[in-house]
């Protein structure tokens, strides 16, 4: 289903972001990669989607190559694959309807978007997206107007308009207070249980990730230093994540210690 | 000045030499201003004996347009509206031709980097230009009227434009256009759907303020032969007829003005 191959990322200044990461997912698997901060996995998440270039390596997509693909036939992967961001990225002065909308925009013909017009099938789609999330009678409201909950909710609305085979998730709900992420991720967890979406998404603590997928993959300074069931992820596991527990670690980064401190709580209970 | 007590709070090594750098600095900057005003004096002859001594004359000339003459005017009305229509029509043209020289000459979405810079330059050769000038060419060009007065209207405000919606296409959030391009969409969806509903509000507004101003350099165009008010009070002032001037001042005065309340309001609700 997608594959990845020894995919280094170094960034023009010298940042090593992912050296060598190796992957295979399954069809059907909902997988969720771990990490502390500026572990990478934004970054495998974008190399993943083809939005940035890896410096080495591979991705394939259902067996078709994305990284050596011409930009034709990488619109054409990418529009079935979702990408759904931390911080939604909706376009807030359109409507909710057009922003889901957008999710078709690799299957139509470019002549008719260009009067923002779509078909009849289309539009169908994006309302049945929509009312999955229960957000129907939004439709015409402006996109900056809803709540971050409501506007994730649409971000999800939009991928599943593109009908897509493979959802990447970065830190979907780390914006969201915790009802709101459970509703989120609960959306996710449908889309994958019941029309067997492959979904890779990355999580901010070790609880939700528990909760919500199949298997875990850690990953460390750009490597993956974990990959297994959901049930392997011991304290060991998350000491080879996040760090030995007992260390106060790199101090000077506050938000990696917040997350490490996530996983100790979690190791404590 | 800081106390000893202050110094020795502080063991900031750089603190002492960076005070001095910056007083050095404004001393430097300081001397400059005062020697461009000297030159600029200097090289225009300004002097307020000089202005002092021409104030009679400009009493006589101001006792010569009193009372205003407004027995033709009803005829300056058309050549009022000419000017509005010049402003309009070389306004609208530029505004749409900018639209792809300025999608182009935005950093952010630009299709290449050379004809990125190309256009920038080019946008800034129809800017440093002034509407006049083009006028003057375009005048010689074709003949009077208030033809060239639109073309040189045009050809500005393409320039002006060009520059401005590049500035408000690089000031958008990269993150929706990033999520549009992450569902395939191609350059032209992605222009439509992520980057122009984003800019579009800015840009318009900038249309709307740049033809307050266009209204305002169709007026001067007149004076040099392209059409509208501008072209009328030339003819009174070489006629000497400064009262009927006065007329024009008037009518002049009171279209800019509503021109710019009323794009005034109409800006105010787009931003
Ligand atoms: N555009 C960029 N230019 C330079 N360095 C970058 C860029 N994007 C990311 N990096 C660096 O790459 C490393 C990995 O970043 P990445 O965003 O993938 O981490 P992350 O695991 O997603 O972190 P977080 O949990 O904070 O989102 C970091 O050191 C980061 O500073
Ligand atoms: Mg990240």
């Amino acid at each position: 289903m997608l594959r990845t191959e020894d995919l280094r990322k170094r960034f023009p200044d010298g940042t090593e972001a992912l050296c060598g990461v190796s992957l295979v997912l399954r069809a059907g698997e909902m997988a969720c990669v771990l990490g502390s901060s500026g572990s990478g996995k934004s970054t495998l998440m974008r190399c993943v989607a083809g939005l940035i270039e890896p410096t080495h390596g591979a991705v394939w997509i259902n067996g078709r190559p994305m990284t050596s693909a011409g930009e034709r036939e990488r619109r054409r992967l990418r529009g079935h694959m979702g990408f759904i961001f931390q911080q939604f990225n909706l376009v807030g002065r359109l409507s909710v309807m057009t922003n889901v909308l957008i999710g078709r925009l690799g299957r139509v013909s470019p002549a008719w978007a260009i009067l923002h017009q779509f078909g009849r099938s289309d539009r169908a789609c994006a309302y049945r997206a929509l009312e999955s999330v229960g957000l129907a009678e939004k439709a015409r409201q402006r996109a900056d107007t809803l709540s971050g909950g409501q506007q994730q909710r649409v971000a999800i609305a939009r991928v599943l308009a593109q009908e897509p085979f493979l959802v990447l998730a970065d830190e979907p709900v780390s914006s969201l207070d915790p009802r709101l992420a459970d509703s989120v991720l609960g959306h996710l967890l449908r889309i994958n249980r019941e029309d067997g979406v492959t979904t890779l998404l990355n999580l901010h603590t070790v609880e939700l990730a528990r909760r919500y997928a199949d298997r875990i993959i850690g990953l460390g300074q750009g490597q993956v230093v974990f990959d297994g069931p959901v049930h392997a992820l011991d304290h060991d596991a998350l000491e080879l994540i996040y760090g030995p527990a007992g260390e106060t670690g790199s101090a000077d980064e506050d938000e990696e210690g917040a997350r490490a401190g996530t996983a100790r709580e979690v190791v404590a209970v | 000045m800081r106390g000893p007590l202050a110094r020795s709070s502080r063991s900031d090594p750089w603190e002492e030499p960076l005070q001095w750098r910056a007083a050095g600095r404004v001393v430097l900057i300081g001397l400059a201003v005062i020697a461009v005003y000297a030159w600029s004096v200097q090289g225009t002859r300004f002097s307020l004996v000089e202005l002092v001594r021409g104030l009679p004359d400009l009493w006589n000339l101001f006792t010569r347009m009193v009372p205003p003459d407004a027995r033709r005017f009803s005829e300056y009305l058309g050549p009022a509206a000419q000017t509005i229509q010049i402003a309009l029509l070389g306004t609208s043209m530029g505004a749409l031709a900018a639209v792809p020289l300025g999608l182009i000459a935005a950093r952010n979405v630009s299709p290449h980097q050379v004809i990125c810079s190309a256009t920038r330059v080019t946008l800034n050769a129809l800017r440093a230009i002034p509407e006049l000038v083009w006028a003057l060419l375009f005048v010689a060009a074709v003949g009077l009227g208030a033809f060239p007065g639109v073309i040189a209207i045009f050809i500005h405000a393409t320039g002006v434009l060009g520059k401005l919606y590049s500035e408000s296409i690089e000031s958008i959030d990269p993150r929706p256009v990033e999520a549009v391009r992450a569902v395939g969409a191609d350059r032209t969806q992605l222009m439509l759907f992520s980057v122009l509903p984003q800019a579009l509000p800015l840009m318009l507004s900038y249309v709307i303020y740049s033809f307050e101003g266009n209204v305002r350099s169709a007026t001067v165009l007149g004076l040099i032969g392209a059409g509208g008010i501008g072209f009328e009070m030339q003819q009174a002032m070489r006629l000497f007829k400064y009262q009927e001037m006065t007329t024009i001042l008037l009518i002049t005065l009171a279209m800019v003005t509503l021109i710019d309340y009323v794009s005034g309001r109409v800006r105010a609700r787009l931003v």
